[in-house]
């Protein structure tokens, strides 16, 4: 690609001593930038204009610095890191999944006397113990809906910062769409469950007080 | 135009350039100022905080793309944004179409 000029260099620079968001987004930010207003040069060069001209024109036409840092601010920020946003419903569910998994067994078993999950083998992973083989699956059980919340959450928080006078002023906004609730919804829901199981059928034993665990 | 004009309208004009194909930033920014006769003359930079807030919405949706030779940014409309962009497209016809019957009143 063609080097800047002094004249977008310059615009850059005070631009990326404004522009205070995270540095994955800000790269984003910048890289866009910096293709537009070579696109824009690129143009202006192909009409016969020298290129510092074109590239005083084309960071007129684009706008000054501040101008663009504001703009960011008044709209919210920019786009947060796509792949931590993308994939944090998937990876939620497939946290909440073994404490889900769990719990229905649980249910299946006594409420309605049905212990399927429970025969054989594969019965035994579901007891909850601590140094048993199953121990890793416990830790899954409890652990991934826990992990599921904190992810959710953390991925559906936006920080912007806007400038007022010469204060900063941050805000915090959460957005949340319908997959992004109906996961936290079944985490949250799970957890509940496992705590009020930890509380009533594993805590009595552990600290005594049970005769039969 | 004033670009205070624009700005309350921004989202019903990028959604509509994008919805035609895929862009970059500066081909939106090209492609809105040849529809508009050059008469929508904003800052181009302030596009892009809009694009940013439209793909953080779900209208819209981007990733790099290299066919060019160059590393660019491409916008392209989301099955949302198609629905936000027919919803706002017939409120501003029918806006437009009141505003024009009042000015047409006007002596």
């Amino acid at each position: 690609m063609k080097e800047c000029g002094p004249a977008i260099s310059d615009w850059m620079q005070r631009f990326r001593s404004q522009f205070r968001y995270s540095s994955a987004a800000a790269r984003r930010v910048h890289a866009e930038i910096q293709d537009h207003l070579m696109d824009s040069v690129a143009r202006l060069e192909q009409r016969g204009v020298e290129q510092a001209e074109a590239e005083r024109r084309a960071v007129e036409a684009f706008g000054p610095p501040e101008l663009i840092v504001q703009s960011f601010d008044d709209e919210g920020g920019p786009m947060v890191p796509e792949r931590l946003a993308r994939w944090s419903v998937p990876l939620g569910a497939l946290l909440a999944l073994p404490g889900v998994v769990f719990v229905i067994s649980n249910i299946l078993k006594y409420n309605l006397g049905a212990e399927t999950l429970y025969d054989g083998t594969f019965g035994s992973i579901f007891d909850l113990g601590f140094g048993e083989f199953n121990a890793l699956v416990n830790a899954l059980v409890i652990a991934g809906p826990m992990l599921a919340v904190i992810l959710l959450g953390v991925s559906s928080i936006e920080v912007g910062m806007k400038r007022e006078d010469s204060a900063y002023l941050s805000t915090i906004s959460i957005r949340l769409d319908k997959a992004t609730i109906g996961v936290l919804a079944v985490s949250i829901i799970v957890l509940i469950a496992m705590l009020t199981y930890v509380i009533f059928e594993i805590a009595p034993c552990w600290f005594g007080g049970r005769v039969e665990c | 135009m004033r670009g205070e004009v624009i700005k309350g309208h921004l989202d019903l004009l990028l959604l509509a350039v994008l919805s035609d194909r895929p862009l970059h930033g500066y081909a939106v920014i090209e492609e809105l100022r040849n529809r508009s006769g050059d008469a929508f003359d904003l800052p181009e930079g302030t596009v892009y905080p809009a694009l940013h807030r439209l793909e953080r919405e779900g209208a819209i949706g981007s990733k790099w793309d290299t066919s060019s030779g160059r590393r660019r940014r491409v916008y392209r409309v989301t099955a949302k944004g198609r629905r936000t962009f027919a919803v706002q497209r017939q409120e501003w016809t029918g806006f437009s179409t009141a505003v024009g019957s009042v000015l047409g009143g006007t002596a």
